[in-house]
């Protein structure tokens, strides 16, 4: 076990875990809707697959923020 | 830095003569916030010794009045206390001991369908910001961020840039939301919701709103611009569909 700090609050994973995995146990939902930074460097999506986690590493996730007044028909999801 | 009066030098000596606590300590002690969650056994001489070494703010939830079977051990309620919520009773109480406490209390039991209904209160000045913000935006959206303390009050507007800059859409670029998260830890912030303007639309979701509304932990805010009045309500959306609604401001 090792401990890694998401979004700031200590958990412990087992290693190896890469970012794709960790994002996918803590966001069951949606996790495609969020960017990720480990150690506060911004990661790109398609590197998540090849960033390996180790002890201490800190990594937050921040989900897209967007919206707007559009007006978009009631059945068009 | 808290500038401490005599008086509460004098109140706290007996902390701040302790190594290991000292001005600092009773700082962060003076700037800490508590949930008492029960005003009862446990919570009462916890209430009481909390407001003693002075915590700044100590919110207190319980649904319940005093009985005289209580008094035996939650020793924060008195007989005279009998019938009176305890909440009222316990926040006297602290008062008394300590009248720099701030105290919040909840007449209510929590639950899970309250328990993230802590409310969200914003300063004027925030208010003021982001209006002048949005009204030197428009017709484009104008967006940020609101930043605060835990337990909901927010104190500044973080700006953001709408990278869409459209009339009736915007995003936040991820890097530009890194950053703000940045700032707000080096402050001892959170993040407790984003904003954006609807400069011809009213202050409530639309539907591109609820869709891309994915964050269940922060508050979303609206604030319109129709008709040359304020509107500010802010949103809690959970699976595109809207929890919570508080309003902040109307027709200012």
């Amino acid at each position: 076990m090792a401990k890694i700090y998401v979004n700031g609050d200590a958990q412990e994973v087992s290693l190896p875990l890469n970012v794709t995995e960790l994002i996918k146990t803590v966001l069951v939902e949606n996790p495609e809707m969020v960017s990720v930074q480990v150690n506060e460097e911004f990661a790109e999506r398609e590197d998540w697959d090849n960033i390996q986690l180790k002890e201490n590493d800190k990594v937050d996730f921040l989900f897209f923020m967007g919206g707007g007044s559009a007006v978009y028909d009631l059945n068009d999801k | 830095m808290i500038d401490f009066t005599e008086e509460q030098i004098q109140r706290y000596s007996r902390h701040i003569l302790l190594q290991d606590v000292g001005v600092e300590g009773q700082e962060k002690i003076m700037n800490a916030r508590v949930l008492v969650v029960g005003a009862g056994g446990l919570g009462a001489p916890v209430s009481l010794y909390l407001a003693a070494a002075g915590i700044g703010r100590i919110g207190i939830v319980d649904a319940d009045v005093v009985d005289l079977s209580n008094l035996q051990r939650q020793v924060i309620h008195f007989t005279k206390d009998v019938g009176v919520p305890k909440v009222e009773s316990a926040k006297e109480k602290i008062l008394a001991i300590n009248p720099d406490v701030k105290v919040d209390t909840y007449h209510e039991f929590l639950y899970s369908g309250n328990a993230l209904d802590i409310k969200m209160t914003i300063n004027d000045d925030v208010i003021q910001q982001i209006i002048r913000q949005a009204e030197k935006d428009a017709p484009e959206e104008s967006c940020g961020y609101l930043l605060g303390t835990a337990d909901g009050q927010v104190t500044e507007n973080y700006w953001m840039e709408n990278i869409d800059h459209s009339e009736e859409h915007f995003s936040f670029a991820p890097k530009d939301q890194f950053a703000a998260l940045k700032y707000a830890r080096s402050k001892n912030l959170k993040i407790l919701a984003n904003w954006h303007s609807h400069p011809a639309s009213p202050s409530r979701p639309s539907q591109e709103d609820l869709r891309l509304a994915n964050d269940p932990t922060i508050r979303y805010a609206i604030l319109s611009l129709l008709d040359g009045k304020h509107n500010l309500n802010s949103f809690r959306i959970v699976d595109g569909q809207v929890v919570d609604k508080e309003i902040h401001l109307a027709n200012g």
